[in-house]
């Protein structure tokens, strides 16, 4: 029994795949939506047809029309419905690294040609419900969750609206091809050299950024910009970045060399404490990780694909279908 | 706007949604106000109070046992508050219900079953009651459900936008309804369904002292009828419907044998009574007429005599009445030809015994005077004329309050009050001719009827019902008698308004009736005006039926039959869809800019194809100042438009000052378009 309801979803996945590939722009047309009476369309049916026999039994003109009426009613009404839907641009974009079980927003554009009407925009994973009425634009953001790490994509988004008077329901299913990337936990980290050289006094709990300041190098673009002589670029003598002793001694490139004893895991889990607290100390680091291979550099959009090497390593992404 | 909402199985009614239950239930109580007793209807307001007060959160919402009892009570106060049959009681339990309904409303599901309950309960009001004042109600009470299913959905009122929308659906839904309503084949009854009609108003089959002068109270309708040539003068329209034979000594009733063959006639039995058409047809006066019945319980039908059915549903009894085969549960258009002054030969022996016989009661004086005035008469046809003259003479007076006659009846009516109405002379008349042995009955039915000249019919009302007598004569035949042509002339002549003092008591239950002002020519005109919106509403709304479908296609196609109906209907539906879909769903979809942006990019696109391009960093401020240095005359229009255009999209200005700011824009723009 079980085996069968599950080939049945399946069924219905493949099914959608086919018809609703993923995709991060999509727009709606026939092929996406579907419409079908709602309960309460089915009720009107079944009255519509109740004032028919009332009315040709009693010969009643008046009830036969209005029967007609609500008949006319119901056929307009689907095309109302079916039009708010059709044309609905939405678009998709990646979202950022976020940390395992952690919210993030994916965000998600919705313009259509004319104001949309009363539609509802739902997210599966979360079960929250987004409601955009009388407007032609919409931004949305589709929270996220995840308990493990690794690239994810978002699960099948529902649009659908019971426009304009809840007779009927149109919907759609359509899959962003967005991803958003999931880290691990960070593992905190005390500095390998700090603990072997000086017994732990002056380093403290691996503090980074001392001020052992020895002396100038030429600033390189996209180095930290904490770390630049202001004194003598007043001066008009340049850019140039003071250099400190004992950042020297602590590693510049993040690879999984640096910790021979811990598991994969843990191991993911103190290179991302390593490179979240070098970015907010303004330190330049470089990865090393499987096949990515990053530059010294110290920029947020450098951190963000750390964070995200990380987060893939090991994992094959798997495109939604 | 757009708002993040839980998955909520509730609905949440705001205030002006509020207000929107308050006007639908309104509207739709005035719509069944006709159909429902009024407790009913004072239930539905307290649901309504107690529905607003839970939705607003100042009353607690009822526990489910308090539901499950109010549905108990609900059904036993439907069982037994009498209701004239299952179908008012029926609709009786679901008015009851909605209220329940109300005032449990949670999630959608229960707004559904609402709303379609409410569409049975209103469409039932449509069977007894077909005016078009209660056609309006329902249409209203419709529009309103649908605005509040419209509303609630978009989770706001905006009432202009919703009017907008509604107003459209209902124009797109309106040609597939014309549509149907035209060439949607009629079928015929599947079953017939009980209807749920009070007693009608209307003739009885019993003339008793005050019978006739209670139905004149009333100013409903009774039948209509168009005549095809002239209208005949009043005092010869008398529309014979029932023949009472059996007098008992108060009331006269229709004699059992005649009760027997109108039942045998009816089913079948008994084939209908075959008039000649007269031999000198020179001396015939010949009228054709149709008749518009009202709803009725009873298969009489009214015709001037003689009437000769023009189709076998109409059957003919031996008293020359008319009948209706086919109940005349539904307004019906009956054709028929009368012959007006033909005479009316036929009686056997059982007849002549039936109108001769005496009541048990006697009423000594008037026998004896009737006995007296028989003797002295040369001929049957003297013996009337002193009847009637005695009836002039005499100080009879026409009234609508006679004193009650008591135990003596007739006596103290012809000798000691005389006064009375109608059917008091001709109660006394019919009993005279039976003392003088000349076979008579009484015959009830209405006189005269009023012409509306806005569409060249005439209309019955109640108040115009009448009785007189009928009596036989061995050389002409039945001949009608009408006593009250002799006491109240103008009765006949005119109306029976103008025949009765002003201080009587007619119409005195329609307070409200515009007939009450006929004297007024501007009130008469309006009452006739109104009398006409209703026959036309009769004629081609009610009566709109598959002989009227098949003369609208043959007035486009010689030899359509009503099998193509079908056939047309289909196609023009898959037309009129495809139309729909390709205008809904298919046409290029408006630009998503507003007209004014539209506008502002066709000037730059102009620009553009004289080789001025504006680069992507600079404003449009920017580009018009670049403008101005280059062309003058060209950039003096084009700064003022760049002006205003940068008031409209980013001055964020208050609605009057932005429809001013956008009149001006309009005029640079046109400015523009001539310099470019």
């Amino acid at each position: 029994m079980l085996i069968k309801t599950q080939s049945i979803k399946q069924l219905w996945g493949n099914w959608l795949a086919r018809r609703l590939p993923a995709s991060n722009r999509q727009v709606l047309n026939q092929q996406s939506i579907f419409i079908l009476p709602s309960a309460m369309g089915f009720g009107l049916l079944l009255m519509i047809l109740v004032l028919f026999i009332l009315g040709t039994n009693y010969q009643n003109n008046l009830i036969l029309s209005l029967c007609y009426l609500l008949v006319s009613v119901f056929l307009v009404a689907m095309l109302h419905c079916y039009r708010n839907l059709h044309g609905l641009e939405c678009t998709f974009v990646d979202g950022d690294a976020v940390e395992v079980n952690a919210t993030t927003g994916l965000p998600m554009r919705l313009m259509s040609p004319r104001d949309m009407q009363a539609v509802i925009v739902i997210n599966p994973l979360s079960g929250v419900e987004h409601f955009i009425n009388g407007s032609a634009e919409a931004h949305e953001l589709l929270e996220v969750k995840q308990a493990n790490r690794g690239v994810f994509s978002p699960p099948r988004v529902t649009i659908k609206s019971y426009f304009p008077m809840g007779i009927f329901v149109a919907w759609t299913h359509i899959q962003p091809a967005s991803r958003y990337w999931v880290y691990p936990k960070p593992i905190a980290v005390t500095e390998p050299s700090a603990t072997e050289a000086e017994g732990g006094e002056a380093q403290a709990s691996g503090e980074l950024g001392g001020d052992n300041y020895y002396g100038l190098d030429r600033y390189q673009p996209g180095q930290s910009l904490s770390r630049i002589a202001w004194k003598q670029l007043a001066q008009q003598r340049g850019l140039w970045q003071k250099q400190f002793d004992h950042e020297q001694s602590l590693p510049a490139t993040l690879s999984l060399a640096l910790f021979p004893e811990s598991n994969l895991e843990e191991k993911l889990a103190k290179l991302t404490y390593l490179a979240l607290s070098y970015a907010s100390a303004g330190r330049a680091f470089a990865l090393e990780l499987g096949a990515v291979s990053l530059p010294t550099s110290c920029s947020q959009a450098h951190l963000q694909q750390t964070l995200k090497a990380i987060s893939a390593y090991g994992f094959r992404y798997q495109s939604p279908t | 706007m757009a708002f993040v909402i839980s998955p909520q199985h509730k609905i949440h009614f705001h205030q002006a949604h509020l207000l929107l239950v308050i006007g639908l239930f309104v509207v739709f109580d005035i719509a069944l106000f006709n159909q429902w007793p009024l407790w009913i209807v004072l239930i539905n307001c307290v649901a309504v109070a107690v529905f607003c007060g839970i939705q607003s959160g100042r009353v607690l919402p009822p526990r489910k046992y308090y539901r499950v009892g109010l549905a108990f009570i609900a059904f036993f106060l439907a069982l037994f508050s009498g209701a004239d049959s299952w179908v008012d009681g029926l609709l009786r339990f679901l008015g009851i219900a909605i209220s329940v309904k109300l005032m449990e409303i949670r999630g959608w599901r229960d707004l559904a079953s609402l709303v379609l309950i409410m569409l049975f309960v209103l469409a039932n009001s449509l069977i007894t009651n077909q005016g078009i004042g209660q056609m309006f109600w329902v249409i209203l009470a419709l529009i309103l459900l649908c605005w509040l299913l419209l509303a609630l959905h978009q989770k706001r009122v905006a009432w202009k936008d919703d009017l907008r929308l509604l107003g459209r659906i209902l124009l797109q839904a309106s040609p597939l309804f014309l549509l149907l309503f035209l060439l949607m084949p009629r079928l015929s009854s599947l079953w017939q369904l009980p209807t749920s009609q009070s007693a009608s108003t209307g003739l009885s089959e019993i003339v008793s002292p005050g019978g006739i002068s209670d139905l004149v109270q009333r100013d409903t309708l009774a039948f209509r009828v168009r005549f095809d040539g002239s209208v005949p003068a009043q005092s010869a329209l008398y529309w014979r419907v029932l023949t009472h034979e059996l007098f008992n000594g108060e009331s006269w009733m229709i004699h059992p044998q005649r009760r027997l063959q109108q039942r045998a006639l009816l089913l079948g039995d008994l084939p209908s009574m075959q008039v000649r058409e007269r031999q000198n047809q020179t001396e015939a006066q010949w009228l054709s007429y149709a008749l518009y019945t009202e709803p009725s319980a009873n298969p009489w039908l009214y015709a001037l005599d003689i009437a000769y059915p023009q189709s076998p549903n109409e059957v003919m009894l031996p008293d020359y009445r008319l009948l209706s085969k086919s109940p005349l549960a539904v307004a019906t258009k009956i054709d028929l030809r009368s012959d007006i002054n033909q005479q009316r030969l036929h009686i056997d022996e059982s007849m002549r015994q039936m109108n001769l016989a005496l009541p048990v009661k006697t009423f000594p004086q008037l026998k004896q005077w009737a006995q007296t005035q028989a003797s002295q008469a040369n001929s049957t046809d003297d013996f009337i004329q002193a009847v009637l003259a005695h009836f002039r003479t005499q100080p009879f007076r026409y009234t609508l309050q006679p004193a009650l006659l008591g135990d003596e009846g007739l006596d103290r009516f012809f000798f000691e009050t005389q006064a009375g109405f109608c059917e008091h002379y001709a109660s006394a008349f019919t009993y005279i001719m039976r003392v003088g042995g000349v076979p008579a009955r009484v015959v009830s039915g209405y006189q005269g009827g009023e012409y509306n000249p806005n569409g060249g019919y005439l209309s019955i009302y109640q108040f115009d019902a009448h009785a007189w007598s009928e009596v036989w004569l061995d050389d002409k035949g039945w001949v009608r008698v009408d006593p009250t042509a002799a006491i109240a002339p103008d009765r006949i002549e005119r109306n029976l308004r103008l025949a009765l003092p002003s201080d009587s008591d007619f119409l005195s239950e329609a307070w409200f009736s515009l007939h009450q002002f006929s004297d007024s020519p501007w009130l008469r005109d309006i009452r006739l005006t109104l009398a006409s919106m209703d026959y036309y509403w009769t004629v081609w709304i009610l009566g709109y039926d598959s002989q009227m479908q098949l003369g609208l296609l043959q007035s486009w196609w010689k030899n359509a039959s009503l099998d193509s109906l079908g056939k047309i209907l289909v196609a023009a539906i898959v037309v009129l869809f495809g139309l729909g879909y390709w205008w809904f769903v298919l046409r290029h979809p408006r630009s998503a800019l507003p007209k004014w942006q539209q506008q502002y990019r066709h000037c730059l696109q102009q620009l553009e194809k004289q080789r001025v391009c504006r680069v992507p960093w600079a404003t449009e401020t920017q580009f018009a100042d670049e403008i101005a240095r280059v062309d003058k005359e060209l950039g003096k229009h084009w700064q003022e438009l760049t002006r205003l255009y940068c008031a409209l999209r980013y001055g964020n200005l208050p609605r009057t000052q932005w429809q001013k700011t956008h009149q001006d824009y309009r005029l640079a723009y046109r400015n523009l378009k001539r310099g470019l």
